[in-house]
Protein backbone atom coordinates (compact mmCIF):
# COMPACT_ATOMS: atom_id res chain seq x y z
CA UNK A 1 0.00 0.00 0.00
CA UNK A 2 1.25 3.49 -0.80
CA UNK A 3 1.14 5.85 2.15
CA UNK A 4 0.29 9.41 1.25
CA UNK A 5 1.98 12.25 3.10
CA UNK A 6 0.01 14.30 5.58
CA UNK A 7 -0.74 17.96 5.18
CA UNK A 8 0.86 20.38 7.56
CA UNK A 9 -1.46 23.20 8.66
CA UNK A 10 -0.36 26.42 10.27
CA UNK A 11 -2.62 29.23 11.51
CA UNK A 12 -2.25 32.57 9.72
CA UNK A 13 -1.56 35.40 12.18
CA UNK A 14 -3.84 38.43 11.81
CA UNK A 15 -0.95 40.83 11.35
CA UNK A 16 -0.12 39.37 7.91
CA UNK A 17 -1.50 40.81 4.71
CA UNK A 18 -2.02 38.67 1.61
CA UNK A 19 1.45 39.35 0.20
CA UNK A 20 3.09 38.51 3.50
CA UNK A 21 1.17 35.25 3.75
CA UNK A 22 2.42 34.11 0.36
CA UNK A 23 5.92 35.27 1.24
CA UNK A 24 5.91 33.19 4.44
CA UNK A 25 4.51 30.23 2.54
CA UNK A 26 7.25 30.55 -0.05
CA UNK A 27 9.81 30.24 2.74
CA UNK A 28 7.90 27.37 4.36
CA UNK A 29 7.62 25.55 1.03
CA UNK A 30 11.28 25.94 0.16
CA UNK A 31 12.34 24.77 3.60
CA UNK A 32 9.97 21.81 3.20
CA UNK A 33 11.60 20.88 -0.12
CA UNK A 34 15.09 21.28 1.35
CA UNK A 35 14.24 19.30 4.43
CA UNK A 36 12.79 16.38 2.46
CA UNK A 37 15.85 16.29 0.19
CA UNK A 38 18.35 16.55 3.02
CA UNK A 39 16.52 13.87 4.99
CA UNK A 40 16.30 11.38 2.13
CA UNK A 41 19.91 12.02 1.14
CA UNK A 42 20.91 11.08 4.67
CA UNK A 43 18.97 7.83 4.29
CA UNK A 44 15.98 8.65 6.50
CA UNK A 45 12.36 8.07 5.57
CA UNK A 46 9.18 10.00 6.23
CA UNK A 47 9.20 8.73 9.83
CA UNK A 48 12.75 10.08 10.32
CA UNK A 49 14.02 6.53 10.76
CA UNK A 50 16.74 4.93 8.69
CA UNK A 51 15.20 3.53 5.48
CA UNK A 52 15.64 -0.19 5.12
CA UNK A 53 15.16 -2.67 2.33
CA UNK A 54 12.44 -5.27 2.37
CA UNK A 55 14.73 -7.70 0.65
CA UNK A 56 15.14 -11.03 2.44
CA UNK A 57 18.71 -11.16 1.22
CA UNK A 58 19.77 -7.77 2.57
CA UNK A 59 23.30 -6.43 3.08
CA UNK A 60 24.72 -5.94 6.57
CA UNK A 61 23.28 -2.42 6.84
CA UNK A 62 19.89 -3.67 5.71
CA UNK A 63 19.72 -0.87 3.14
CA UNK A 64 19.69 -2.82 -0.13
CA UNK A 65 19.73 -6.40 -1.31
CA UNK A 66 23.23 -7.89 -1.18
CA UNK A 67 23.53 -8.07 -4.95
CA UNK A 68 22.41 -4.48 -5.51
CA UNK A 69 24.56 -3.20 -2.64
CA UNK A 70 27.58 -4.84 -4.25
CA UNK A 71 26.73 -3.30 -7.60
CA UNK A 72 26.40 0.12 -5.98
CA UNK A 73 29.72 -0.36 -4.23
CA UNK A 74 31.42 -1.30 -7.48
CA UNK A 75 30.10 1.84 -9.16
CA UNK A 76 31.34 4.04 -6.31
CA UNK A 77 27.92 4.72 -4.78
CA UNK A 78 27.12 4.37 -1.13
CA UNK A 79 25.35 1.26 0.10
CA UNK A 80 25.51 1.97 3.83
CA UNK A 81 22.51 4.30 3.59
CA UNK A 82 19.42 3.98 1.44
CA UNK A 83 19.48 7.43 -0.15
CA UNK A 84 17.32 6.59 -3.17
CA UNK A 85 19.97 8.11 -5.42
CA UNK A 86 21.29 6.60 -8.60
CA UNK A 87 21.31 9.48 -11.10
CA UNK A 88 19.93 11.99 -8.60
CA UNK A 89 17.06 12.88 -10.95
CA UNK A 90 14.22 11.77 -8.67
CA UNK A 91 15.21 13.92 -5.70
CA UNK A 92 16.05 16.83 -7.97
CA UNK A 93 12.49 16.60 -9.28
CA UNK A 94 11.05 17.38 -5.83
CA UNK A 95 9.88 20.95 -6.28
CA UNK A 96 7.83 23.64 -4.65
CA UNK A 97 5.08 23.51 -7.25
CA UNK A 98 3.01 26.51 -6.23
CA UNK A 99 2.13 28.93 -3.49
CA UNK A 100 -1.46 30.15 -3.69
CA UNK A 101 -4.42 31.61 -1.88
CA UNK A 102 -7.30 29.23 -1.24
CA UNK A 103 -10.87 29.71 -0.02
CA UNK A 104 -9.85 29.04 3.56
CA UNK A 105 -6.33 30.42 3.64
CA UNK A 106 -3.27 29.70 1.51
CA UNK A 107 -1.25 26.69 0.56
CA UNK A 108 2.18 25.66 -0.64
CA UNK A 109 2.26 22.49 -2.71
CA UNK A 110 5.39 20.35 -2.94
CA UNK A 111 5.41 17.84 -5.74
CA UNK A 112 7.57 15.59 -7.90
CA UNK A 113 7.86 16.54 -11.59
CA UNK A 114 5.85 14.23 -13.86
CA UNK A 115 8.77 12.49 -15.51
CA UNK A 116 9.97 11.17 -12.14
CA UNK A 117 6.55 10.51 -10.58
CA UNK A 118 6.37 6.87 -11.52
CA UNK A 119 9.75 6.19 -9.93
CA UNK A 120 8.82 8.28 -6.89
CA UNK A 121 5.58 6.38 -6.33
CA UNK A 122 7.36 3.05 -6.71
CA UNK A 123 9.92 4.04 -4.10
CA UNK A 124 7.20 5.47 -1.86
CA UNK A 125 5.55 2.05 -1.88
CA UNK A 126 8.82 0.33 -0.99
CA UNK A 127 10.07 2.77 1.64
CA UNK A 128 7.93 5.86 2.29
CA UNK A 129 10.13 8.90 1.81
CA UNK A 130 7.97 11.68 0.38
CA UNK A 131 6.07 13.76 2.89
CA UNK A 132 6.55 15.90 5.95
CA UNK A 133 8.38 13.99 8.69
CA UNK A 134 8.34 15.20 12.31
CA UNK A 135 11.79 16.74 11.80
CA UNK A 136 10.69 18.36 8.53
CA UNK A 137 7.71 19.82 10.34
CA UNK A 138 9.95 21.19 13.05
CA UNK A 139 12.24 22.77 10.48
CA UNK A 140 9.30 24.32 8.62
CA UNK A 141 7.75 25.71 11.82
CA UNK A 142 11.11 27.18 12.88
CA UNK A 143 11.60 28.81 9.48
CA UNK A 144 8.07 30.22 9.52
CA UNK A 145 8.62 31.59 13.00
CA UNK A 146 11.88 33.24 11.96
CA UNK A 147 10.23 34.75 8.90
CA UNK A 148 7.27 36.04 10.93
CA UNK A 149 9.66 37.66 13.38
CA UNK A 150 11.50 39.32 10.53
CA UNK A 151 8.28 40.65 9.00
CA UNK A 152 7.05 41.95 12.35
CA UNK A 153 10.39 43.60 13.13
CA UNK A 154 10.38 45.36 9.77
CA UNK A 155 6.75 46.47 10.03
CA UNK B 1 29.94 27.40 -53.01
CA UNK B 2 32.30 25.20 -51.03
CA UNK B 3 30.85 22.11 -49.44
CA UNK B 4 31.80 20.91 -45.99
CA UNK B 5 33.86 18.11 -47.51
CA UNK B 6 35.73 20.51 -49.74
CA UNK B 7 36.39 22.80 -46.83
CA UNK B 8 37.60 19.88 -44.76
CA UNK B 9 39.92 18.72 -47.51
CA UNK B 10 41.28 22.20 -47.97
CA UNK B 11 41.75 22.59 -44.27
CA UNK B 12 43.46 19.26 -44.05
CA UNK B 13 45.87 20.23 -46.82
CA UNK B 14 46.55 23.47 -45.05
CA UNK B 15 47.09 21.58 -41.82
CA UNK B 16 49.65 19.34 -43.39
CA UNK B 17 51.47 22.32 -44.80
CA UNK B 18 51.46 24.15 -41.49
CA UNK B 19 52.50 21.05 -39.66
CA UNK B 20 55.42 20.57 -42.04
CA UNK B 21 56.56 24.15 -41.66
CA UNK B 22 56.03 24.59 -37.98
CA UNK B 23 56.40 21.10 -36.61
CA UNK B 24 59.34 22.07 -34.47
CA UNK B 25 57.56 25.09 -33.10
CA UNK B 26 54.27 23.31 -32.51
CA UNK B 27 54.97 19.71 -31.53
CA UNK B 28 51.96 17.42 -31.71
CA UNK B 29 49.83 19.94 -33.57
CA UNK B 30 49.55 17.95 -36.76
CA UNK B 31 48.25 14.77 -35.18
CA UNK B 32 45.90 16.68 -32.96
CA UNK B 33 44.33 18.65 -35.76
CA UNK B 34 44.22 15.83 -38.28
CA UNK B 35 42.43 13.74 -35.73
CA UNK B 36 39.89 16.53 -35.35
CA UNK B 37 39.37 16.76 -39.09
CA UNK B 38 38.87 13.00 -39.33
CA UNK B 39 36.27 13.10 -36.62
CA UNK B 40 34.36 16.10 -37.89
CA UNK B 41 34.54 16.09 -41.65
CA UNK B 42 31.28 15.74 -43.50
CA UNK B 43 29.09 16.22 -40.45
CA UNK B 44 27.76 19.25 -38.65
CA UNK B 45 28.86 17.92 -35.31
CA UNK B 46 29.65 21.34 -33.98
CA UNK B 47 26.01 22.29 -34.12
CA UNK B 48 24.45 18.97 -33.30
CA UNK B 49 23.70 19.84 -29.68
CA UNK B 50 21.25 22.43 -30.91
CA UNK B 51 19.36 19.80 -32.82
CA UNK B 52 18.86 17.62 -29.78
CA UNK B 53 17.28 20.53 -27.92
CA UNK B 54 14.09 19.77 -29.81
CA UNK B 55 13.93 16.57 -27.82
CA UNK B 56 14.46 18.43 -24.59
CA UNK B 57 11.49 20.67 -25.28
CA UNK B 58 9.26 17.62 -25.68
CA UNK B 59 10.59 16.05 -22.52
CA UNK B 60 9.88 19.22 -20.58
CA UNK B 61 6.34 19.09 -21.80
CA UNK B 62 5.98 15.52 -20.66
CA UNK B 63 7.60 16.27 -17.30
CA UNK B 64 4.77 18.68 -16.56
CA UNK B 65 7.05 21.63 -15.87
CA UNK B 66 6.20 23.53 -19.03
CA UNK B 67 4.52 26.26 -17.03
CA UNK B 68 7.93 27.13 -15.64
CA UNK B 69 9.44 26.83 -19.04
CA UNK B 70 12.10 29.30 -19.96
CA UNK B 71 14.02 28.94 -23.14
CA UNK B 72 17.13 30.60 -21.86
CA UNK B 73 18.68 27.73 -19.92
CA UNK B 74 18.36 25.49 -22.97
CA UNK B 75 19.61 27.98 -25.43
CA UNK B 76 22.45 28.73 -23.09
CA UNK B 77 23.20 25.06 -22.72
CA UNK B 78 23.17 24.59 -26.47
CA UNK B 79 25.47 27.51 -26.99
CA UNK B 80 27.70 26.44 -24.15
CA UNK B 81 27.85 22.90 -25.47
CA UNK B 82 28.71 24.08 -28.93
CA UNK B 83 31.26 26.53 -27.60
CA UNK B 84 32.77 23.90 -25.37
CA UNK B 85 33.21 21.53 -28.29
CA UNK B 86 34.79 24.25 -30.34
CA UNK B 87 36.91 25.55 -27.50
CA UNK B 88 38.27 22.11 -26.76
CA UNK B 89 39.62 22.09 -30.29
CA UNK B 90 41.48 25.29 -29.68
CA UNK B 91 39.33 27.19 -32.17
CA UNK B 92 38.09 30.68 -31.49
CA UNK B 93 34.35 31.05 -31.93
CA UNK B 94 32.64 34.19 -33.13
CA UNK B 95 29.38 33.34 -34.94
CA UNK B 96 28.04 30.64 -37.22
CA UNK B 97 30.42 27.88 -38.18
CA UNK B 98 34.05 28.54 -37.46
CA UNK B 99 36.38 26.41 -39.50
CA UNK B 100 39.63 25.55 -37.77
CA UNK B 101 41.63 28.73 -37.61
CA UNK B 102 44.76 26.91 -38.56
CA UNK B 103 45.20 29.17 -41.52
CA UNK B 104 44.94 32.12 -39.13
CA UNK B 105 47.63 30.52 -37.09
CA UNK B 106 49.75 30.10 -40.15
CA UNK B 107 49.07 33.70 -41.16
CA UNK B 108 50.06 34.89 -37.75
CA UNK B 109 53.19 32.77 -37.69
CA UNK B 110 54.32 33.79 -41.14
CA UNK B 111 53.27 37.42 -40.78
CA UNK B 112 50.63 37.41 -43.56
CA UNK B 113 48.16 40.25 -43.89
CA UNK B 114 44.45 40.85 -43.62
CA UNK B 115 43.57 39.53 -47.08
CA UNK B 116 43.52 36.02 -45.84
CA UNK B 117 40.99 36.84 -43.14
CA UNK B 118 38.58 38.14 -45.77
CA UNK B 119 38.88 34.92 -47.74
CA UNK B 120 38.34 32.96 -44.60
CA UNK B 121 35.18 34.91 -43.74
CA UNK B 122 33.72 34.23 -47.18
CA UNK B 123 34.41 30.52 -46.80
CA UNK B 124 32.92 30.61 -43.36
CA UNK B 125 29.68 32.13 -44.62
CA UNK B 126 29.31 29.47 -47.30
CA UNK B 127 29.98 26.75 -44.80
CA UNK B 128 27.46 28.19 -42.38
CA UNK B 129 24.75 28.05 -45.04
CA UNK B 130 25.65 24.50 -45.90
CA UNK B 131 25.65 23.38 -42.29
CA UNK B 132 22.36 25.19 -41.69
CA UNK B 133 20.75 23.13 -44.46
CA UNK B 134 22.05 19.87 -42.98
CA UNK B 135 20.86 20.93 -39.55
CA UNK B 136 17.36 21.77 -40.82
CA UNK B 137 17.16 18.39 -42.45
CA UNK B 138 18.10 16.62 -39.24
CA UNK B 139 15.72 18.83 -37.27
CA UNK B 140 12.78 17.72 -39.37
CA UNK B 141 13.73 14.09 -38.78
CA UNK B 142 13.93 14.79 -35.07
CA UNK B 143 10.49 16.39 -35.19
CA UNK B 144 9.07 13.08 -36.41
CA UNK B 145 10.60 11.28 -33.46
CA UNK B 146 9.11 13.89 -31.14
CA UNK B 147 5.69 13.53 -32.67
CA UNK B 148 5.85 9.83 -31.98
CA UNK B 149 7.01 10.50 -28.42
CA UNK B 150 3.96 12.59 -27.68
CA UNK B 151 1.74 9.61 -28.47
CA UNK B 152 3.85 6.82 -27.01
CA UNK B 153 5.61 7.45 -23.65
CA UNK B 154 9.28 6.91 -24.40
CA UNK B 155 12.07 6.21 -21.89
CA UNK B 156 15.17 8.37 -22.05
CA UNK B 157 17.30 5.53 -23.39
CA UNK B 158 14.94 4.88 -26.29
CA UNK B 159 14.59 8.59 -27.03
CA UNK B 160 18.37 8.84 -26.95
CA UNK B 161 18.70 5.94 -29.35
CA UNK B 162 16.19 7.44 -31.76
CA UNK B 163 17.71 10.87 -31.63
CA UNK B 164 21.20 9.43 -32.06
CA UNK B 165 20.14 7.59 -35.18
CA UNK B 166 19.07 10.79 -36.91
CA UNK B 167 21.54 13.31 -35.55
CA UNK B 168 24.99 11.72 -35.66
CA UNK B 169 25.15 11.97 -31.90
CA UNK B 170 26.10 8.83 -30.07
CA UNK B 171 23.27 7.59 -27.88
CA UNK B 172 25.28 8.37 -24.77
CA UNK B 173 25.87 11.93 -25.95
CA UNK B 174 22.20 12.41 -26.78
CA UNK B 175 21.16 11.12 -23.36
CA UNK B 176 23.76 13.24 -21.59
CA UNK B 177 22.58 16.40 -23.31
CA UNK B 178 18.94 15.62 -22.57
CA UNK B 179 19.66 14.67 -18.96
CA UNK B 180 21.83 17.71 -18.32
CA UNK B 181 19.32 20.07 -19.91
CA UNK B 182 16.41 18.54 -18.00
CA UNK B 183 18.39 18.89 -14.81
CA UNK B 184 19.21 22.51 -15.65
CA UNK B 185 15.53 23.19 -16.22
CA UNK B 186 14.55 21.79 -12.81
CA UNK B 187 17.40 23.79 -11.30
CA UNK B 188 16.15 26.96 -12.95
CA UNK B 189 12.79 26.45 -11.20
CA UNK B 190 14.60 26.17 -7.87
CA UNK B 191 16.78 29.17 -8.66
CA UNK B 192 13.65 31.18 -9.40
CA UNK B 193 12.22 30.17 -6.02
CA UNK B 194 15.46 31.31 -4.36
CA UNK B 195 15.29 34.59 -6.25
CA UNK B 196 11.71 35.18 -5.06
CA UNK B 197 12.79 34.71 -1.45
CA UNK B 198 15.68 37.10 -1.97
CA UNK B 199 13.39 39.67 -3.56
CA UNK B 200 11.16 39.42 -0.52
CA UNK B 201 14.12 40.44 1.63
CA UNK B 202 14.91 37.00 3.07
CA UNK B 203 18.61 36.28 3.56
CA UNK B 204 18.96 33.27 1.29
CA UNK B 205 21.66 30.65 0.78
CA UNK B 206 21.98 27.69 -1.55
CA UNK B 207 23.04 24.30 -0.28
CA UNK B 208 25.13 22.21 -2.68
CA UNK B 209 23.05 19.12 -2.12
CA UNK B 210 23.47 15.60 -3.42
CA UNK B 211 25.33 12.36 -2.87
CA UNK B 212 28.68 12.36 -1.13
CA UNK B 213 30.44 9.26 -2.41
CA UNK B 214 33.51 8.18 -4.33
CA UNK B 215 31.73 8.78 -7.63
CA UNK B 216 31.64 12.53 -7.02
CA UNK B 217 33.74 14.79 -9.17
CA UNK B 218 36.54 16.43 -7.20
CA UNK B 219 34.81 19.77 -7.78
CA UNK B 220 31.54 18.47 -6.31
CA UNK B 221 33.38 16.80 -3.45
CA UNK B 222 34.75 20.18 -2.40
CA UNK B 223 31.30 21.78 -2.47
CA UNK B 224 28.84 19.12 -1.35
CA UNK B 225 27.00 19.75 1.91
CA UNK B 226 28.04 23.41 2.12
CA UNK B 227 25.90 26.54 1.88
CA UNK B 228 26.85 29.24 -0.61
CA UNK B 229 25.72 32.78 -1.25
CA UNK B 230 24.73 33.75 -4.78
CA UNK B 231 27.95 35.76 -5.11
CA UNK B 232 30.02 32.76 -4.04
CA UNK B 233 28.32 30.56 -6.63
CA UNK B 234 29.27 33.16 -9.23
CA UNK B 235 32.91 32.62 -8.31
CA UNK B 236 32.75 28.85 -8.80
CA UNK B 237 33.97 27.36 -12.07
CA UNK B 238 33.31 23.70 -12.87
CA UNK B 239 35.76 23.82 -15.76
CA UNK B 240 33.26 22.36 -18.21
CA UNK B 241 31.96 25.53 -19.77
CA UNK B 242 28.56 25.01 -18.18
CA UNK B 243 27.02 27.41 -15.72
CA UNK B 244 27.56 26.24 -12.13
CA UNK B 245 24.29 27.93 -11.20
CA UNK B 246 22.26 25.73 -13.55
CA UNK B 247 24.41 22.64 -14.07
CA UNK B 248 26.41 22.44 -10.80
CA UNK B 249 29.41 20.18 -11.48
CA UNK B 250 28.72 19.87 -15.21
CA UNK B 251 27.36 17.18 -17.50
CA UNK B 252 25.38 14.43 -15.75
CA UNK B 253 26.04 16.03 -12.35
CA UNK B 254 23.95 14.42 -9.62
CA UNK B 255 24.06 17.52 -7.42
CA UNK B 256 21.79 20.52 -7.18
CA UNK B 257 21.40 23.88 -5.50
CA UNK B 258 18.69 23.89 -2.85
CA UNK B 259 17.69 27.41 -1.85
CA UNK B 260 16.84 28.01 1.79
CA UNK B 261 16.68 30.91 4.24
CA UNK B 262 19.90 31.47 6.17
CA UNK B 263 17.99 30.69 9.39
CA UNK B 264 17.53 27.09 8.15
CA UNK B 265 21.25 26.76 7.43
CA UNK B 266 22.14 27.97 10.92
CA UNK B 267 19.53 25.81 12.61
CA UNK B 268 20.63 22.67 10.75
CA UNK B 269 24.29 23.53 11.41
CA UNK B 270 25.12 23.33 7.71
CA UNK B 271 28.66 24.70 7.16
CA UNK B 272 28.91 27.89 5.12
CA UNK B 273 31.37 27.85 2.24
CA UNK B 274 34.52 29.91 2.58
CA UNK B 275 36.83 31.46 0.02
CA UNK B 276 39.20 28.56 0.64
CA UNK B 277 36.42 26.09 -0.30
CA UNK B 278 35.79 27.96 -3.53
CA UNK B 279 39.48 28.04 -4.39
CA UNK B 280 39.79 24.35 -3.63
CA UNK B 281 36.76 23.49 -5.79
CA UNK B 282 37.97 25.59 -8.72
CA UNK B 283 41.43 24.11 -8.47
CA UNK B 284 40.04 20.59 -8.53
CA UNK B 285 37.66 21.21 -11.43
CA UNK B 286 38.52 19.09 -14.44
CA UNK B 287 39.48 21.18 -17.44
Amino acid sequence: MIKFPKNLSLPIPDILNDDNVLQVLEVAGNVGVASIKQRVRSGRGVDDQKMKTKSRDANSNRTYSKAYAEARGRSGRRADIRDLTLSGAMLKAVLLDRVEKTGTGAQAVITVANDQKEKAVYNQALTPWFGVSPNDEQAIRAAVEAELQRIVSEA
Amino acid sequence: MATIDELSIRTEESLKRVARSYRKQLPGLRDYLLQWIRENRGDDKILRSQVSLQLVYALIDRAGVRKYFEFDPFLNLATQTALEQIKSLGVEFSDGLETPSLRSLEAALSGEGVAFLEQQNAAKQSATLQVGRIRDNIASQVQQVLLQMQVVPTPLSVAGEQIASVSNLSQGQAETIVRTAMSAQVQSIQNAAGQRMENAGVETLAIYSGPDDSLDRAFCDACVGKAFTRAQIGRLNNGQGLSVMSSCGGYNCRHEWVWVPASYVDRQKIPRATSADIQRANKRAKR
